[in-house]
């Protein structure tokens, strides 16, 4: 095993030397199924909850921050949602911090981590659940799903996305759909929403913002 | 769907989501009472074990009791004890009404002192109570009666109460004697109050009698109080056929359901979905099961219940609605609830510590309005120490209710908890509900007025009442 490791180390030694111009093979990075990038949002959000003949209705700013950095193929995410009632007297502003780790492959990546929810004031002040993504990739096709995903705002989904454009179905009833308007080779305008209904429970929200992918100093992380 | 439809869905739903906005300005320049019918209910309501006295039973022998810890069962410590003393001082509390101007007096009748074991019945304490309905009609002042108000006769307990299904036989024998007794005198019943806060508070939160915590057993009782509500109604509509008041009604029946405004604490899905919950469990389940005949109760991975009961649907004439507060609701795993209810820092509470929010009676007077079926607001009010704050609260929903009647829903009257200073349950006696003050040290359990009797007075007279000096 230790030999094993030896060689390995010294096979990456090789592969980053054959980078520097100098040799006669270039390094080709390993593609994989995610890309670094980072995103910024702002929209508007509404949830509540039905009954017979009306509903209970609150409105809110969201403003959602996001990113993904690959180290070979480990992955981290980390996401932050902020929900400001747009009305006074009613609910109160809300900090949504994700923070997912995982492994992504040629086709394939899977996160998972917790999310921190923490509201002021409030009882508790602070909650903790589970959030979960996964995606498999053919080509420019994807197929995802995922568990409380958008930094806890999607209870369940299954999606596919081709290129720069991605619809899915939220579980029980709902759906979600994400494009990027392209502005350069590593930079975009992505406009994204969902609808759903939990039970009695109804959420819906659209956002527009920035979405960019760094350049990586790592082999294996760059677009 | 397009991109400008995407856009301007969020801002279409902000738009539904407009909300009365109360000004206390505006409040108080309101000549209250002149936005409301001639006709028009205007009273105040009382339990039976809470204000009468003497009474043995579930809650009597509850309130003795201690929790593992050694704390009483009431905070206090207190006894419920010789109350208010309402069963020996009936004509005295008339004489309050009388001088508040009111037309209506919501009281319970309580079943263990009707039947204190299963074949007796006390029939000097059932005569009572028919004297009492005759009093106040002669008065000009309606009786609405409440048959059943959160307590038990001990040997209805002792088998299980409300979980066992042989309560419900017993309740309809009680219903069909107090019916066929009272129903001469009495044309405006209560038959459950609030199921949902006795299911809850005794089965869910363990706070009141049994003190058990146990989903299945919340919607056990639950059911079964709605079950007994459906064979109440009957046997009220078969025993009690005189029209008393001369309306052409011998029988209105209703049942009064607690509801508070369940605020989602944040705009997380996780907050939405379990304020959805118990939304839909406390506020929605009673009023969907009179409306459709079906009982469907379901807590996710906890409980389902889901059948039919005969005579249920159809079972009300009216609905009446007790309102207090509103709770902001926040999801927490580790409770049964799946979801903890607080109320912010500086919102303004009562001593209690629930929120003042007006609004929300409108809110509720107005989602209610959809059944198609008259509306009751059976209580309403405020724990305030001093009384200086009541005189606001009585205006503030008494103009939700204006507002909610401007907009064309059917409101017949106005119930303020309460009369008198009261036994408030686990709380003991320090909260203070009453319009009038009762000193429990003195013999004579003297009340005095509090300064809301003046704004009470007020409506009276605005609706073409007359409060006696």
């Amino acid at each position: 095993m230790r030999s094993l490791l030896l060689f390995l180390v010294l096979s990456a030694g090789l592969t980053a030397r054959a980078q520097d111009g100098t040799g006669a093979v270039p390094y080709v990075l390993p593609p994989r199924a995610l890309t670094n990038e980072i995103s910024s949002s702002l929209g508007l959000l509404t949830g509540g909850y039905s009954y017979s003949g009306g509903s209970w209705d609150d409105l809110y700013a969201a403003s959602v921050t996001r990113g993904h950095y690959l180290f070979n193929g480990f992955t981290a995410e980390a996401g932050m949602l902020s929900l400001t009632p747009l009305e006074r007297g009613g609910p109160k502003m809300s900090t949504t911090v994700s923070v997912r780790l995982g492994y992504t492959g040629v086709r394939w990546s899977v996160l998972a981590g917790p999310l921190l929810q923490a509201t002021y004031p409030s009882t508790p002040i602070l909650t903790v659940l589970p959030s979960v993504r996964a995606l498999y990739q053919w080509g420019k096709v994807t197929v995802d799903a995922g568990l409380l995903d958008l930094v806890g705002l999607v209870p369940a989904h299954v999606g596919v996305s081709y290129g720069p454009v991605g619809l899915a179905y939220v579980l029980p009833l709902g759906a979600r759909a994400h494009v990027r308007i392209p502005l350069s080779d590593r930079a975009g305008i992505q406009v994204e929403g969902f609808a759903f209904r939990l039970g009695s429970a109804h959420s819906s929200m659209l956002t527009v913002g920035l979405v960019g992918n760094p350049q990586s100093s790592r082999p294996g992380g760059a677009p | 769907m397009s991109r400008r439809l995407l856009l301007a869905l969020p801002l279409l739903l902000a738009a539904c989501s407009e909300r009365p906005s109360f000004d206390p300005d505006v409040v108080k320049a309101t000549r209250l009472g002149e936005g409301l019918p001639a006709g028009f209910m205007l009273g105040t309501s009382t339990a039976a074990h809470q204000v009468e006295g003497g009474n043995e039973n579930q809650w009597s022998v509850w309130e003795r009791g201690q929790w593992p810890d050694g704390r009483p069962h009431i905070k206090d410590g207190a006894l419920s004890g010789a109350a208010t003393d309402s069963w020996n001082r009936f004509d005295e509390d008339v004489r309050l009404m009388e001088r508040l101007g009111s037309n209506a007096y919501r009281f319970s009748v309580e079943w263990a002192r009707l039947q204190p074991t299963p074949e007796a019945w006390d029939t000097e304490a059932l005569a009572r109570y028919q004297q009492w309905a005759r009093t106040l009609r002669q008065k000009g002042i309606t009786p609405l009666v409440t048959l059943y108000h959160f307590t038990l006769p001990t040997w209805v307990a002792d088998t299980g109460g409300w979980e066992n299904a042989a309560t419900l036989e017993a309740f309809e024998a009680y219903v069909a004697r107090v019916a066929e007794a009272l129903g001469g005198e009495v044309d405006w019943w209560c038959t459950i109050n609030e199921p949902n806060v006795y299911a809850v508070l005794g089965y869910l939160e363990g706070e009141w009698p049994p003190g058990k915590q146990d989903m299945k057993a919340t919607a056990t009782v639950l059911s079964h109080l709605l079950e007994a509500h459906a064979l109440a109604a009957r046997q009220l509509r078969l025993k009690d056929t005189v029209d008393a008041d001369g309306d052409g009604h011998a029988t209105r029946v209703g049942l009064a359901h607690h509801v508070r405004v369940f605020q989602p604490a944040s705009g997380t899905t996780a907050d939405t979905t379990v304020a959805a919950l118990t939304d839909s469990f406390f506020n929605e389940s009673v009023v969907e099961s009179v409306r459709t005949g079906r009982i469907r109760l379901s807590v996710p991975g906890q409980v389902s219940i889901d059948r039919e009961v005969a005579d249920l649907k159809g079972s009300i004439d009216y609905l009446g609605i007790n309102y207090y507060t509103r709770d902001y609701v926040r999801q927490y795993l580790g409770e049964p609830a799946l979801s903890r209810q607080y109320v912010p820092r500086g919102r303004e509470k009562n001593d209690l510590g629930w929120e003042l929010y007006p609004e929300g009676l409108y809110l509720f007077l107005t989602r209610y309005a959809k059944l198609g079926l008259p509306l009751m607001v059976t209580e309403n009010g405020m724990a305030d120490h001093s009384g200086e704050r009541r005189p606001y609260f009585l205006q503030s929903h008494v103009y939700a209710v204006e507002q909610a009647r401007a907009q064309g829903v059917e409101v017949l009257g106005y119930f303020h908890w309460s009369l008198l200073d009261n036994f408030e349950w686990a709380e003991g006696y320090e909260p203070k509900f009453g319009l009038f003050a009762v000193d429990l040290a003195s013999p004579e359990k003297t009340r005095t007025d509090t300064p809301a009797v003046a704004t009470f007075q007020d409506i009276a007279r605005n609706l073409g009442l007359t409060p006696l000096p």
